[in-house]
């Protein structure tokens, strides 16, 4: 692994920044490295991050932390490193993407940027707010800008959500489309954290709170678009893993269990996801192992199952098995 | 189609393969004529007359040509009836086919009554097969006998082949599911129904139609017999007498010597009726006479011995023949005159019921030999006398013999031979013979039959010509038994007896020469005269019963072993092939193993990584499907921590970004070498040595 040394320090950075960042997370949360694995893997491929999971979960200081792990070293701009949004009905789009105020000094209207111009935003409860409400959130993860009074203002190219919702207690809410679940790269249903990390929390909060995680290092926000940038560029696919991605997908479709199968920009967002998650390995290639462990995670809230179908994470196991062995055997032949 | 084909079998029956043809043609062109006239608004009664019109029309029209001689001097009388012939079929059965075709496509009864006609008409070929006639249909049964094989399980076959067409027509299930599960279930059953069923039983439930003369049948114990069952030792003197000329098979007779009796026919007699009852005559139950008449079949390995002829004076000769019953008998049937009836082993279960064989003292030279001989025997007691020469009390028949008599010279006229065949002949003349008479309610009805019409059958001759014998004093009775015309024998040695044969006779006893048979085969007969039978047949019956199948057999043989010779080669075959591909599988699996030392540099570790999965899957440990490379090797960390540098290396030249430098040969071999030396250490020898006998672990290895 020798043969480009830029290549090779750009990488090794990149896995030192996602490292940074991971060990901060795991000091704050518990028995969650799978979690924060993907949230990370969201940050290094821009995506945005849908948490399934109930209040209490840590969610939030999850999010807390990683906005406090990356140092703005943007000095233009002041933009909050982390913003919570907690989502409610009677919310309105101005609330979140900011109004024009009246400067009585200056006699112009200006721009307030609300909550949504931050590094990591949390948005709790998406699901309990108004459809207007949600496009506006939707368009700004999309678009990476908000559309004030016929200004647009650019959100900062870090722009990172993770929005919440809750599995259960739905009466009142208005469930987010297929179409607006598009818009995030992960949907991550949470299960209960192991007993013993559940044990290991408790005994630990005490000695957390004192020892905050300010003496572990952070990572500035150039070098997240810098890592950004390396794992696009320099972590390898395979031609043979975009055959791999599009017989998966067409299996899915195949599927008299699938209703609607998945689309092919979902594949082209998993390509980032699965460069991160190679590089999180320290690989600077992708393997079929790396889309076995994502490709639940970003197919599962794009597809629509058949009436009674269940279990959509071990439909798409068995529909991908084929084309991952097939890319596991391509590995041998040649 | 269908309907093409059953006109063309009901015409290759009565007509040659041209007239066949036309009529297929026929057929076929009727099923286009009849959906054409279903589609006109042509009512139904008025379209079946019209059709009935033009088969009169067309039937005179094909005639035609056969009325113009001009066209017969052209072409020759022989091709102006084929022309003939030909065109008439095809006229017929273009309209017969489409007035059938028609109705059933007007009217749902007809539809049925169509395919009956159809399935009646393509079966009747093979209805003759049933009836005896193995060697029916012949252009199917043929080859098979001829090559040795019975061929009722190819019937069988045709026929549950044809019942399951049936079924699945009939049936009409609309899925192709559901006809699938039909034509497998059907066939199943079929076949369970064949199997359970012997075939012989099946050949009982068709009874034989030589029944009516009370020859045939099983012997009943005991009268327990049904009420309308014949009592088996008598015969009747009925009205439209049932005994059709049916050509059904029931024995075959086989000479064992050249012999032709000097009356021209071959007599079997299986029974005779001497005892006058006060209406006919019956069977001699005491047993006082007719100590000739065996009683029953020789037990098996033993015989039966008969009187037979007394100390002969005249020329006779011993001769044996072998009967074979096709159909049950009551008693055996012996030619004239049986003395010992031997049992046999039954040379064909499937085709005969029992056979034995017999010593018969038949006679030789001229019939006139038998002139001047005196009636009876000196030893008979007055019983006896007073059994054989006992007629009804009525005058007529004593007049009737004597005016017949008199027409004899003088000297003859005391001669009882003389005087049997001057009753033969004045019966032969006077007679007419008819299946179809009405003496049965007559009070006598022999009476009413001899001084009546005189229009009887052979029952009615024998039992008048008796009476007529015995009233001049000469013991007679009436034998009753089959008779075959010598010409029927043909130049084999092989008789075969068919049930319309079935015969009884007047008998007289002459001193010194026994029971001579004097027939009446009266000039006028109402019965056209029956068929000789199908040589074919007879010559295979009697090759059947003369167990000559031991020719076929032979064959039969020969091809057994041919089979088993080429199955044992097969099996050599594939012995070897298995032999060769586990050689060929072994040594490709050890070029496996030392190909990364050979080869280009850069293909090296692909063949190190390879060669250390195989060594793997020979010890049991393999890739699950789906499972990632680095996966298994990561689950195989433990154990074997080679594996996974090994797989790193692989997997960062494969799938890795170009220009990545791979490792060199050397590397991938130590490596390899670690990981064997990994695997001698954890894994027990006698796996490891059965890991490397296994020659096919290789090709699991994904």
């Amino acid at each position: 692994m020798t043969a480009n040394p830029t290549r090779e320090q750009a990488l090794e950075n990149a896995s030192q920044v996602i490292e940074r960042l991971r060990k901060r997370c795991q000091h704050a949360i518990r028995g969650r490295e799978d979690v924060i694995d993907l949230l990370l893997i969201a940050l290094m491929a821009d995506g945005h991050v849908l948490l399934e999971d109930y209040p209490g979960s840590g969610k939030t200081t999850l999010a807390k932390t990683l906005g406090d792990s990356i140092i703005d070293d943007n000095p233009q701009e002041k933009i909050a490193a982390f913003r919570r949004i907690q989502f409610t009905p009677d919310l309105l789009p101005s609330d979140i993407t900011g109004v024009s105020v009246f400067e009585p000094d200056k006699g112009t209207f200006e721009f307030r940027p609300g909550p949504i111009f931050a590094h990591v935003v949390v948005g709790d409860e998406i699901n309990r707010t108004s459809p207007k409400v949600q496009a506006a959130m939707l368009e700004a993860m999309a678009e990476k800008q908000v559309t004030v009074d016929n200004v647009s203002h650019q959100l900062d190219d870090l722009f990172f959500v993770i929005a919440t919702q809750n599995p259960r207690d739905q009466a009142g809410t208005y469930p987010l489309p297929v179409a607006q679940l598009d818009r995030f790269l992960f949907k991550i249903r949470m299960v209960d954290i192991e007993r013993s990390a559940e044990i290991d929390v408790l005994a630990s909060y005490k000695k957390r709170r004192a020892e905050s995680t300010e003496e572990l290092p952070r990572v500035t926000r150039s070098q997240v678009m810098e890592a950004r940038r390396a794992i696009d560029e320099h972590v390898h696919i395979h031609p043979e893993v975009h055959t791999c991605l599009v017989d998966i997908a067409r299996n899915l479709r195949k599927s008299p269990q699938v209703m609607q199968g998945v689309s092919t920009r979902s594949l082209v967002l998993l390509l980032p996801a699965v460069q991160a998650e190679a590089l999180m390995r320290k690989r600077n290639y992708v393997l079929p192992e790396d889309i076995e462990r994502l490709a639940p995670h970003v197919f599962t809230h794009r597809m629509e199952l058949a009436p009674g179908a269940e279990d959509p994470h071990r439909l798409i196991k068995e529909c991908a098995k084929p084309a991952l062995e097939a890319l596991s055997r391509q590995a041998l032949k040649s | 189609m269908i309907w093409g084909c059953a006109a063309a079998v009901a015409a290759l029956q009565l007509s040659l393969p041209g007239p066949a043809l036309s009529a297929f043609l026929g057929g076929f062109l009727g099923l286009f004529l009849a959906a054409r006239l279903d589609r006109t608004p042509l009512r139904t009664p008025w379209g079946a007359a019209l059709i009935a019109l033009a088969t009169l029309a067309l039937q005179l029209l094909a005639r035609l040509p056969a009325g113009l001689p001009s066209l017969g001097r052209l072409t020759g009388a022989s091709n102006l009836l084929l022309l003939t012939e030909i065109l008439s079929w095809f006229c017929l059965s273009l309209t017969t086919v489409a007035f059938w075709h028609f109705l059933s496509r007007r009217i749902r009864f007809f539809s049925g009554l169509e395919l009956a006609i159809v399935v009646g008409i393509l079966a009747s070929p093979f209805a003759a097969h049933r009836g005896g006639f193995i060697n029916r249909p012949y252009f199917l049964v043929d080859p098979l006998w001829s090559r040795g094989y019975d061929p009722v399980p190819v019937l069988f076959a045709l026929g549950a082949l044809a019942a399951t067409a049936g079924a699945l027509v009939t049936l009409g299930r609309s899925s192709r599911r559901g006809h699938m599960l039909d034509a497998l279930l059907i066939p199943l059953l079929l076949l369970l129904i064949f199997a359970l069923l012997p075939s012989r039983a099946l050949r009982d439930w068709f009874p034989d139609k030589a029944e009516s003369m009370g020859l045939t049948g099983k012997p009943r114990e005991g009268g327990k017999g049904k009420g309308n069952e014949r009592p088996q030792n008598e015969m009747e003197l009925e009205d439209n007498h049932e005994q059709s000329h049916s050509p059904t098979p029931v024995a075959v007779v086989l000479l064992q010597d050249d012999y032709t009796p000097p009356s021209g026919a071959y007599y079997f007699r299986q029974t005779a009726f001497s005892v006058y009852n006060g209406r006919r005559l019956v069977a001699d139950l005491v047993g006082q006479g007719d100590k000739d008449i065996p009683i029953g079949f020789p037990a098996p390995g033993l015989e039966t011995s008969l009187p037979g002829r007394p100390a002969s004076q005249v020329p006779t000769r011993k001769l044996k023949t072998t009967v074979a019953l096709i159909s049950s008998h009551t008693r055996p049937i012996g030619l004239i005159t049986p003395e010992r009836f031997i049992s046999q082993s039954n040379p064909n279960p499937e085709q005969f019921w029992k056979a034995y064989e017999v010593e018969s003292e038949v006679l030789l030279g001229d019939e006139m030999m038998l002139l001047g001989r005196p009636a009876g025997e000196s030893g008979w007691s007055p019983e006896l006398w007073k059994q054989y020469t006992e007629v009804p009390p009525d005058p007529r028949y004593k007049e009737l013999a004597d005016e017949v008599c008199e027409r004899l010279r003088p000297e003859l006229r005391r001669d009882p031979y003389a005087q049997a065949l001057a009753v033969r002949f004045f019966l032969e003349k006077e007679g007419i013979y008819s299946l179809r008479s009405r003496h049965m309610h007559a009070a006598e009805p022999v009476a009413d039959f001899l001084f009546g019409d005189k229009t009887g059958y052979c029952v009615h001759f024998a039992h008048a010509a008796v009476y007529l014998m015995r009233s001049q004093g000469v013991p007679a009775r009436v034998g009753a038994g089959y008779y075959s015309d010598a010409r029927n024998r043909g130049r084999g040695s092989s008789i075969l007896i068919r049930s319309g044969e079935a015969h009884a006779w007047p008998e007289i006893y002459l001193q010194g020469v026994g029971w001579v048979v004097v027939d009446i085969s009266p000039e006028r007969s109402l019965v056209p005269e029956m068929s000789s039978p199908d040589p074919e047949l007879q010559r295979m019956l009697g090759q059947m019963a003369r167990n000559e199948k031991d020719e076929l057999r032979g064959e039969r043989k020969n091809l057994r072993e041919m089979l088993l010779r080429f199955l044992l080669l097969a099996l050599k075959v594939l012995l070897l092939a298995a032999l060769v591909t586990m050689l060929g599988l072994g040594a490709w699996k050890v070029w496996r193993r030392l190909a990364f030392h050979y080869g280009p540099e850069s293909r090296a570790l692909g063949r190190a990584y390879r060669a250390a999965l195989d060594a793997l899957s020979d010890v049991g440990i393999r890739r699950q499907y789906g499972q990632g490379r680095l996966d298994f090797a990561r689950e195989q960390q433990e154990r074997f921590p080679e594996l996974l540098e090994l797989t790193r290396m692989h997997l960062d030249r494969v799938m890795g970004p170009p220009g990545t430098p791979p490792a060199t040969r050397s590397e991938a071999v130590r490596r390899y070498r670690e990981l064997t030396r990994s695997i001698r250490s954890q894994v027990k020898p006698a796996r490891r040595l059965l890991g490397a006998l296994n020659p096919f672990s290789w090709l699991l290895v994904k």
